[in-house]
C-alpha cells in the first residue's frame, strides 16, 4: 500500500481557547487533488493553515494528528517545517501580490527563495521558470520574472505565486482560494494551468475555495464543511451529483447553474 | 493553554483602560472643576497685597508661602488656574473647530478651494511656531486673548490636515454614496455621516493638545506677552518668581508644579481617549 | 410595454494623476417596464460606472438617459431628489453601505425623513419594509457590523425600496454573500419583482445568475457593450467571440453539452489581452 501523502486524523482546532474545527479526518493519495468546499465560517481554512503549520499564535490543533507522508506536522519544530515548506509543501494563496515583497523583482525574490533550500546559480533558476511559464503557454517570461508585483495584473500575480510554488517540484500543493480575487476567464485559465502542474509533475493539490463549479472540474475527492464540521467526503462525482446530507443538498442545490446551448 | 493565556489577557487590558480612563478622566475633569470655582476655594484673596508678610516659606497659615508683594501663593495658584486652564480649553476648542471646518470643506469638495486652502495652511505652517505666536502677540500688546489669538494662527493647519485626509478616505465609501440616494444635502450629508466618522483622531489630537497649549500660553505669558500683572497666571507667575529661585523657590515652584502636574494630567488623559477610540474593538 | 430607461451612448473619462482612462466609451441600451435586466463583463468593463450614470452619482462625458421618457442627466436640486424616489441602488458590500454610526433603522429611515415623512410614519413604514425583506423588526435597532451579511443586504434592500422606487439597480449585490445566503436573496429579489412590480438592473459577473434571474442581458467590455439581447439566447448562442470565451469560462456541471474551459494563454483572438 503506498503512502498517504496527507492523512488528517481527528483533528480539532482551537482558536484562543474556541475551538473551530471539529473531529475532521480527511487522507489524500500521491497525485490526487482533493477540493474542500464551504462557506465563510466553515474552518476551511482554517483546516489547511494547520496543515501547512501557519495556524499563528492564537490557533493549536489540541487534538488528532496531521501526516505528511508518515512525517508529522503539528508536532514538528519550526526548522523541520521549513525543510517541509517549499520542496515538500508549495502554497498558493488568493493574493499572491501581497505576500510578495513590493519593493523586489520578481526574479529576485524567486531566487532568494529557492536557494534556501537548493544549491543553484541564478541561471538554472530563471531556467526553470521560464520552462514553467511555457508550460503555462505564457510566451513573455522574461518580462515577468523583470517586473515588481505591482506592475502585474491580479492573474498574472497568481501565477507567479504558481511558478514560485512549482518550481521547487513540491509533491504537495496547497491552494487557499487561489482564484477567488480573479476575473472569470482569468480564473478559468489559472485553474486549467493548476491542473497541467498536476499532469506533469505528478503534483498532489488541496484546493479550498467557495466556488463548487472550479472543484467539481478539477477535484478528484471533495469534502464539504459547515461551522467547523466535515460534511459529506468522497468522490467528487458521489458529492456533486449525489449529495447525501441536507446541508450538502441545500449547498449543491443552491449554486446557479450555466446552461450552454 | 496558550490560547487561554491570550483570553486573559485581552480581558486584562480591557479592564485596565476602563480603570485608567475612570482615573485620568476623573483626574481632568477635577482640574477643570477646581478650575471653575477657583474664586471660591481661594484661602485668601489672591490679590490682596501684604508687604509684612512678604516672602514667607510654605508652612502655618500660608500653605505655600507669600510672593514678594505678601500675596498667598496657594490662592493665587488656584485662581491662576482659571487663566490658564479654560484659554487653553477655548484655544483648542477654537482651532479644532476652524482646522476641522476647513479640513471638511478641502476633503469633500476637492479641486481648486481644496488646493487653495491647502497652499493657506502650509503658508501658516511654514511660519516657525513659538518666533510666530511672540511676534503676533507683542504686535497686538500682550494679554492673554492676544497670546491665544497667536497660537491659534499657527496651530490650526494641523487640524485641517487630520480631517482632510480622515474625509478623503470615507468620501467615496458606499454609505456615503447611499445617503446622496437617499436624498440628503451637503450640510446633512457632513453633519451626519461624515462628522461621526471622522471624530476619533481628531478628539484624541485635541485632548492631547490641551497640554501643549497649557505649556504654549504659560510660556508665552513667561516671556511678558501673555498675562499682565496684577492677574494670576501660572507662566506669568514663573517669570516673576524668576529672579529668586535661590532665596525663596517656592514663588516659582508653585506655579512650576502646577504647570506640570495639569500637563500630565491632561497628557494622561488624552492617552486614555486613544485606547478606548482605538479600533481595536 | 412602454420603455423604462432608455441609455444612448453613455461616455465617462476617469484622470488619474492627469492620465486618461475611459471607463465607459460607448454604452447604448433599452429597458421595458417590469423586465430585470442584466448587465455583465469582467472587472474594469465600466459595467459599474454605468450603473452609476444611470442613478446620477456620476455625472458621464457624454449621452442621455430618459426615465420614463424624461432626460434624466440634466436634473439639479429638487428635481434631481425626485428622481433619487425613483431609481435607487443596493451595493456591493452591504455593511459598507451602511453608516457603521447609525442603526439599520436609521439608515432605512433617512430617504424618507428627507423627503418630509414625519417620524412616525417613517417608523411604521420602515417595519413595514423590514417584513418585506423578511426581517425582524428588532433589526431596526441594530448597527451593521453586529448582522450578518445576507441580514445587512436585506436591510438594504428594504432602504432601496422606502421611496417605491420603479427602477432598482444591483450593483454585485450578492457577490460578496455566502452561496446559500445569495441563493435567498435571489429569491427575495424574484419576489420583490413580482409583487411590487419593478425594473430590475442586475450588475454581475456571474453569467448563471444572469441567465437564471434576467429577461435581457448585455455583455460589456473595455467601456463598450459587445453584445446584448434576450439572457437565455445570448448565453446559449453567443455571437462575439468574446462573449463566447466568457461563457466558456464558467465552471457549471449537469448541463447539456458541457464544454471545458478554452484557454487562451495569452491574447485572445479579438485582441482583448485579459491576461
Amino acid at each position: 500500500m503506498s503512502e498517504l501523502l496527507l492523512d488528517i486524523q481527528h483533528v480539532e482546532i482551537c482558536y484562543n481557547g474556541r475551538p473551530v474545527v471539529h473531529d475532521v479526518s480527511l487522507q489524500m493519495e500521491p497525485g490526487e487533488i482533493l477540493g474542500i468546499v464551504g462557506e465563510s465560517g466553515s474552518g476551511k481554512s482554517t483546516l489547511i493553515k494547520a496543515a501547512m503549520g501557519l495556524l499563528g499564535d492564537s490557533g493549536a490543533v489540541t487534538k488528532g494528528d496531521i501526516y505528511y507522508k508518515g512525517q508529522n506536522v503539528v508536532d514538528a519544530d519550526s526548522h523541520a517545517l521549513r525543510n517541509m515548506r517549499g520542496p515538500a509543501m508549495g502554497m498558493i494563496f488568493q493574493n499572491t501580490e501581497s505576500s510578495l515583497c513590493p519593493i523586489r523583482k520578481i526574479e529576485d525574490q524567486l531566487y532568494e527563495s529557492v536557494i534556501q533550500h537548493e544549491k543553484v546559480t541564478r541561471n538554472e533558476v530563471r531556467e526553470r521558470a521560464l520552462e514553467l511559464f511555457a508550460h503555462m503557454r505564457l510566451t513573455d517570461g522574461r518580462r515577468i520574472l523583470n517586473s515588481y508585483p505591482f506592475e502585474l495584473s491580479g492573474g498574472m500575480n497568481q501565477r507567479v505565486g504558481i511558478m514560485m510554488a512549482m518550481i521547487l517540484k513540491p509533491d504537495l500543493l496547497f491552494a487557499d482560494e487561489p482564484t477567488s480575487a480573479l476575473d472569470v476567464t482569468v480564473q478559468a485559465q489559472v485553474v486549467k494551468e493548476m491542473m497541467k502542474m498536476r499532469e506533469l509533475y505528478g503534483t498532489g493539490i488541496v484546493i479550498v475555495t467557495h466556488n463548487i463549479g472550479v472543484v467539481e472540474y478539477m477535484a478528484d475527492k471533495a469534502a464539504v464543511m459547515h461551522e467547523g464540521n466535515l460534511v459529506e467526503y468522497g468522490r467528487k462525482e458521489e458529492i456533486i451529483l449525489h449529495p447525501q446530507k441536507d446541508y450538502t443538498k441545500r449547498l449543491i442545490g443552491a449554486v446557479m447553474r450555466i446552461n450552454r446551448g | 493553554m496558550d490560547e487561554k493565556i491570550t483570553v486573559r489577557a485581552q480581558k486584562i487590558v480591557k479592564n485596565r483602560t476602563k480603570f485608567k480612563m475612570i482615573v485620568f478622566g476623573g483626574l481632568a475633569v477635577l482640574v477643570i472643576l477646581i478650575a471653575s470655582l477657583a474664586p471660591y476655594l481661594t484661602p485668601y484673596d489672591p490679590y490682596e497685597q501684604d508687604l509684612s508678610i512678604a516672602l514667607q516659606p510654605p508652612g502655618g497659615s500660608h500653605l505655600l508661602g507669600t510672593d514678594r508683594y505678601g500675596r498667598d501663593m496657594l490662592s493665587r495658584v488656584i485662581i491662576g488656574s482659571q487663566t490658564t486652564i479654560f484659554s487653553a480649553l477655548l484655544l483648542v476648542a477654537v482651532i479644532t473647530c476652524v482646522g476641522g471646518a476647513v479640513g471638511i470643506i478641502c476633503g469633500y469638495y476637492g479641486g481648486k478651494l481644496d488646493s487653495f486652502l491647502m497652499r493657506v495652511s502650509d503658508i501658516f505652517l511654514a511660519f516657525p511656531g513659538m518666533v510666530f505666536a511672540i511676534a503676533v502677540a507683542s504686535v497686538m500688546n500682550g494679554g492673554v486673548m492676544n497670546a491665544a489669538v497667536a497660537l491659534a494662527c499657527i496651530s490650526w493647519p494641523k487640524y485641517a490636515r487630520i480631517t482632510r485626509s480622515q474625509v478623503m478616505m470615507i468620501k467615496h465609501m458606499p454609505y456615503m454614496e447611499a445617503a446622496k440616494l437617499s436624498g440628503s444635502g451637503t450640510f446633512k450629508m457632513i453633519g451626519k455621516h461624515v462628522v461621526p466618522n471622522i471624530a476619533g483622531p481628531v478628539v484624541v489630537t485635541a485632548v492631547l493638545d490641551i497640554g501643549t497649549m497649557i505649556m504654549e500660553i504659560a510660556g508665552l505669558s513667561f516671556l511678558g506677552l501673555g498675562a499682565a500683572p496684577p492677574t494670576a497666571e501660572w507662566g506669568s507667575m514663573m517669570s516673576s518668581g524668576r529672579s529668586m529661585l535661590q532665596t525663596s523657590p517656592w514663588v516659582i515652584l508653585a506655579p512650576g508644579c502646577a504647570i506640570f502636574l495639569t500637563v500630565v494630567i491632561f497628557n494622561l488623559a488624552g492617552d486614555t481617549v486613544r485606547d478606548v477610540l482605538d479600533p481595536r474593538e | 410595454m412602454e420603455n423604462i430607461l432608455e441609455v444612448k451612448e453613455l461616455k465617462k473619462t476617469f484622470y488619474k494623476n492627469k492620465v486618461p482612462f475611459q471607463a465607459v466609451k460607448s454604452v447604448s441600451f433599452q429597458m421595458k417596464k417590469g423586465q430585470c435586466m442584466g448587465i455583465v463583463g469582467e472587472s474594469g468593463c465600466g459595467k459599474s460606472t454605468t450603473a452609476k450614470i444611470i442613478t446620477h452619482l456620476t455625472i458621464p462625458d457624454g449621452g442621455s438617459i430618459q426615465l420614463n421618457g424624461r432626460e434624466t442627466l440634466s436634473l439639479r436640486g429638487k428635481s434631481l431628489r425626485k428622481l433619487y424616489g425613483e431609481v435607487q441602488m443596493v451595493f456591493q458590500t452591504p455593511q459598507d453601505s451602511f453608516d457603521p454610526r447609525c442603526t439599520l433603522g436609521d439608515g432605512i429611515m433617512e430617504g424618507m425623513r428627507n423627503r418630509g415623512m414625519r417620524k412616525r410614519k417613517a417608523k411604521e413604514r420602515m417595519y413595514e419594509l423590514l417584513d418585506m425583506v423578511e426581517l425582524d423588526g428588532g433589526f431596526a435597532s441594530r448597527y451593521p457590523h453586529e448582522v450578518s451579511g445576507g441580514q445587512c443586504q436585506r436591510a438594504a434592500i428594504a432602504r432601496a425600496l422606502a421611496p417605491n422606487p420603479q427602477l432598482m439597480i444591483c450593483d454585485e449585490a450578492t457577490s460578496a454573500l455566502d452561496v446559500t445566503v445569495q441563493a435567498q436573496i435571489v429569491e427575495l429579489l424574484k419576489k420583490l419583482q413580482k409583487e411590487q412590480g419593478l425594473s430590475l438592473i442586475l450588475i454581475s459577473h456571474d453569467l448563471a445568475l444572469v441567465q437564471n434571474l434576467c429577461d435581457h442581458v448585455a455583455v460589456m467590455y473595455k467601456g463598450s457593450v459587445v453584445e446584448q439581447g434576450a439572457a437565455d439566447e445570448v448565453i446559449r448562442n453567443p455571437k462575439e467571440t468574446y462573449t463566447q470565451m466568457l461563457v466558456d469560462s464558467v465552471f457549471g456541471w449537469e448541463s447539456p453539452g458541457r464544454r471545458q474551459p478554452f484557454i487562451y494563454g495569452g491574447v485572445c483572438p479579438a485582441g482583448c489581452g485579459t491576461a
